[in-house]
């Protein structure tokens, strides 16, 4: 899967950097250790790793423009032949597969400074800021959607573009202690009306990240699933769950499976619905699910489900272990986690048998 | 010309009269000497215009008229303001903005209004007042109160249509107004005859009112006009329009110095020297035995030292307090 | 109630007051047997004698500046300008003297007066008959501005005008002074700066001003099929403008669009929409929406008058816009 490069925060107070040289050109092979580009800051000029193997498949910023940190600068696919593909989209979307090392760590760095509310963004959709962000969120409407609201813990580094809002939205947000930049990642369209806030669950309600310790240093995985074969599963139950709670079910299996937990709960949440904290989810059976009570205690896992939509990517600016499912013709997986509470072997597992479980749910009803 | 071949022998009987006119005349000019050193030294705000040279013209009017009657002044106003009954001190308050000012210090010296003497205000527009004066003389008529408005402006105010349209109106519902035309000789720094075409009174005559042309110069001469045009306006014969020709000692403003572009120091200097009105008329007084030299100058001592004492008092006194700057927009409910 | 129309509201209020009060005189062009070529005068110098309903000559400065003289020793004038587009040259009597007497004089003088003029376009008037220029003496202080917006207004805001120790200004929409509406045969008066809500809801608030009104109303009802449901305030005297409950509404609403006739540019809605912004900002759901009449001289064609000045259907379409969340740009 292509991999976006993004501007990295190398400084404390920085808000942009200069691209200086490039040192790779496009269809090159690049190494994770290789200097990719030369990035100047108001400090100094420094050399940027690739950070990941693969091949340079396209430079979205040339050499001597300054960059809002956190913006796509380019995008290394796994081999060539996805180069070519990813070089041939007419408009280079970014890939919405993952965030770099240098990313994570930025979002870890800023997470100690306090910032306005609404420059807290966990740089949320990467779609290029001239792709039309807001035109690619889901078609529900002022006022009508009320997404899910990942906690809006301590706010995040990201792009200093100005949420757009109504004052009395932004007031409202304010009060109850909404997270703008969550709304907007979350589907809501811009500006944000009073009654999207209005509409929108307590934080406080929101899922698994209200009670898991923060990340400090988010990591990511990623993976993709084909999809219709769940889809299928659920069209043929009657009454068909929430999909929300059905890929929560899922989760918990999976989780419950690389764990050998007792029992998982899973907060789950979506663009259209309320968030819910669902307790043992993988063994309510699928027609169930819907009537399936608020689990009281912390949950193990956050799952935001953004299929529908044509949102690609979502990196919450902090919180817990988040799964992120956003997707086309298939599934695309994304987990943020720390290696310190979840090491990368259980998370590759749960999410390697996740994947496994959506393209053949035979694995999950057994 | 001078005030004694003019004057008809005085009579002893009128001594007091003659005696306050010129009191009347020696306060303006001691008003005017102070408010320009005032300026001139820096003390005083904004700008100024003096009288000095016209108070014949003032005196010899406002003399005429009862405290009830109405008049309405030009930005050349200390004079009318003076000749009306206004004091020194409130008048020197308001000049230097001070809250013990006839306006409590708002209107300054193109404003001052004083409405207890019947003085409607002085105005800043140029001809501004021509209305008000004449309203003042629709409302006196409706009123029945018996008064009389004058209604001062120069020579300068003849271009302004305001002054023809009211004048007009004045005549069809013959109004108790008495159009004053001070014809100084200069609108601000121009000669009178490079403005105004034609005679200046044949502009009111075009509207059948009755004119006169007198000297202003000669406070009997303005006060006995004055006397008889009042006396007849209040029998409802009005309106009137006098052209009186005076002369103004300083320039347009005060710091207006520089103005021989505009006038000879010879003119000026023959003006104060043969034409001055509180001279003339001091010299009428002696000769007629009315007053004695060492009188009058006993008198502008007097007026001089009340002058003084009124300057030194507005410098003292106190602005107005900050919260009255939004008072008196409107009328309190 | 009995209806009347605005015409017969207006004579009638200056009828009742000018029986109440002698020393109030009325002045102006045609004003006595022509009864103003509007007809709104009729019958006055019948009753009240030429003495007191002056016809004056056509010097529009002249009899208003001697209103002002005669309101400053006594008199209570009512000055009638024939059509609003000549205050322009009013201006310096009523802006230069009216308005600024008692202050210059530190409260001593007074002008007590009424000037009763119109405005409003779509009389096929062209450029110099029709325009609506309320904003230019609101500009100034010390000045009263009063709008009525129906027979009722005109009658309850004239009376309270005559009655007021300042300068009052008082337009009537030429085009509404043969619209009936609800007038008590008994006396009333209605203050100023007290702004009347003519429909509640929920959605948005319309400002209306005088014949806006009607505007708002249509409008508001249209919306009202959509299930938009549209809060109508009228302020009814601009200076003092009743702030507290224009705000008040905006702030349950979180929407406004304000509709006043003046041209659009520094007026009327530019001054009503920043006091909502600076006093209501974080209630507002939108931004405010603003509709006046083009920044164009009014024409004279009526294919071309008529797109000059504000509709129900355009007000209706600019609400729908503003509660979408679209962002607007331009009326």
């Amino acid at each position: 899967m292509p991999h976006d490069v993004l501007m990295p925060q190398l400084g404390m107070a920085q808000d942009a950097g200069l691209i200086v040289a490039w040192h790779k050109a496009p269809g090159e092979a690049v190494a994770a250790d290789d200097v990719l580009m030369e990035v100047e800051t108001d400090k100094a000029t420094m050399e940027v790793p690739a950070g990941r193997d693969g091949v340079l498949a396209l430079i979205r910023a040339e050499a001597g423009t300054e960059v809002p940190v956190g913006d796509v600068i380019a995008i290394i696919a796994a081999d060539a032949a996805e180069a070519a593909r990813v070089a041939d989209t007419k408009d280079g979307a970014s890939t919405g597969s993952a965030a770099s090392v240098a990313d994570a760590s930025k979002a870890a760095s800023v997470a100690e400074a306090p910032a306005p509310a609404e420059k807290s963004a966990g740089h949320a959709p990467s779609a290029p800021v001239g792709n039309g962000a807001s035109g690619a969120a889901a078609s529900t409407g002022n006022g009508a959607s009320a997404p899910a609201v990942p906690r809006p813990a301590a706010p995040a580094a990201g792009a200093d573009r100005r949420i757009l809002a109504s004052p009395k939205a932004r007031r409202a947000a304010a009060e109850r202690g909404i997270d703008l930049a969550a709304l907007v990642a979350a589907g809501a369209t811009e500006p944000i009306l009073y009654e999207t806030v209005r509409t929108a669950p307590e934080p406080a309600a929101t899922p698994a990240p209200a009670a898991a310790a923060a990340v400090a240093a988010a990591s990511i995985l990623t993976a993709d699933a084909g999809r219709s074969a769940f889809d299928a599963l659920l069209a043929d139950a009657d009454p068909a769950p929430p999909r929300a709670r059905a890929l929560a079910a899922f989760a918990a299996g999976a989780w419950r499976a690389a764990t050998g937990a007792a029992s998982v709960t899973v907060g789950c949440a979506d663009l259209a619905g309320s968030p819910a904290s669902l307790a043992d989810a993988d063994r309510a059976g699928l027609t169930r699910l819907a009537d399936l009570a608020d689990a009281d205690g912390p949950a193990d896992l956050a799952l935001v489900d953004l299929t529908g939509s044509r949102l690609t990517h979502y990196r919450p600016a902090a919180g817990g272990t988040t799964l992120t499912i956003t997707g086309g013709e298939a599934f695309a997986l994304s987990l943020a986690f720390d290696e310190a509470r979840l090491p990368l072997p259980l998370a590759a597992r749960f999410l390697d048998d996740l994947a496994r479980r959506l393209e053949d749910p035979i694995r999950q009803l057994l | 010309m001078s005030l004694s071949e003019t004057a008809a022998p005085a009579r002893p009987e009128n001594a007091a009269t003659y005696l306050r006119l010129y009191r009347q005349m020696a306060k303006i000019r001691a008003f005017e000497d102070n408010a320009n050193e005032l300026y001139l030294s820096g003390k005083m705000p904004g700008l100024t215009h003096m009288y000095s040279g016209q108070e014949a013209v003032a005196v010899g009017i406002c003399e005429a008229l009862t405290k009830d009657d109405k008049i309405t002044s030009t930005h050349r106003g200390h004079g009318h303001c003076v000749a009306k009954g206004a004091e020194f001190k409130e008048m020197f308050c308001e000049l230097l903005g001070k809250a013990e000012g006839y306006c409590r210090g708002k209107g300054g010296s193109m404003h001052i209004a004083d409405q207890d003497n019947g003085n409607l205000g002085a105005n800043a527009i140029v001809g501004g007042s021509a209305g008000i004066a004449t309203g003042a003389a629709l409302a006196a008529k409706r009123l029945g109160t018996q008064g009389v408005s004058v209604c001062f402006f120069g020579d300068g105010a003849l271009g302004q249509g305001l002054l023809y349209e009211v004048m007009n109106m004045a005549a069809l519902w013959k109004l108790p107004v008495i159009y004053a035309c001070e014809n100084n000789l200069y609108g601000e720094y121009t000669k009178v005859e490079e403005m105004a075409a034609g005679a200046l009174a044949a502009r009111a005559k075009a509207f059948g009112i009755e004119t006169h042309e007198v000297d202003g110069q000669d406070v009997l001469a303005v006060n006995r006009l004055a006397e008889d045009l009042v006396e007849r306006a209040r029998k409802g014969e009005g309106p009137f329009f006098v052209v009186l020709h005076t002369y103004r000692y300083h320039g347009h403003h005060v710091g207006d110095i520089n103005r021989t572009y505009y006038r000879s120091k010879e003119e000026e200097a023959d003006w104060k020297a043969n034409r001055d009105p509180i001279t003339n008329f001091g010299k009428w007084l002696v000769a007629e035995k009315i007053a004695t030299p060492e009188e009058l100058g006993q008198l502008g001592e007097d007026v001089a030292r009340e002058a003084k004492a009124a300057v030194d008092y507005a410098l003292a006194a106190p602005y107005p307090p900050a919260d009255e700057v939004d008072m008196h927009v409107y009328v309190a409910a | 109630m009995r209806e009347i129309t605005l015409s017969k509201a207006v004579n009638e209020a200056i009828a009742e007051e000018m029986r109440r009060d002698p020393t109030i005189i009325l002045m102006g062009e045609d004003v006595a047997e022509a009864g103003t070529p509007f007809k709104v005068l009729s019958g006055l110098v019948e009753e009240f004698g030429p003495e007191r309903i002056l016809d004056t000559p056509i010097s529009e400065p002249g009899f208003t500046g001697i209103a002002v003289g005669a309101a400053m020793t006594g008199m209570r004038p009512i000055v009638d300008l024939m059509f609003g587009d000549f205050l322009f040259l009013v201006m310096d009597q009523l802006c230069n003297q009216a308005a600024k007497t008692h202050y210059m004089s530190g409260g001593k003088l007074s002008v007590p007066m009424v000037l009763r003029t119109n405005m409003g376009a779509t009389r096929r008037s062209a450029a110099q008959h029709s325009q609506s220029l309320h904003a230019l003496v609101a500009h100034i202080p010390g000045l009263k501005v009063a709008m009525p917006s129906s027979a009722y207004e005109a009658k309850g805001l004239l009376k309270t005008a005559i009655r007021d120790n300042n300068p009052v200004v008082i337009f009537e929409d030429k085009l509404m002074y043969q619209d009936k509406a609800g007038v008590p045969e008994e006396e009333y008066l209605i203050p100023f700066g007290e702004a009347k809500v003519l429909r509640e809801g929920r959605d948005i608030t319309f400002v209306a001003t005088s014949s806006m009104r009607q505007v708002a109303e249509k409008a508001a009802e249209t919306l009202s099929a959509e299930g938009i449901e549209a809060e109508i305030i009228d302020p009814r005297t601009i200076v003092p403008l009743d702030e507290a409950t224009i705000l008040a509404s905006v702030r349950k609403t979180g929407r406004a669009i304000v509709v006043d006739e003046g041209h659009q540019s520094f007026g009327v809605t530019a001054e009503i929409a920043a006091r909502i912004a600076e006093k209501a900002f974080y209630y507002l759901d939108a931004p405010v929406g603003r509709m006046g009449a083009m920044d164009v001289p009014v024409p004279f064609s009526p294919a071309l008058e008529d797109l000059t000045v504000p509709t129900p259907e355009r007000l209706a379409e600019r609400a729908r816009a503003t509660l979408r969340g679209e962002p607007v740009h331009a009326a």
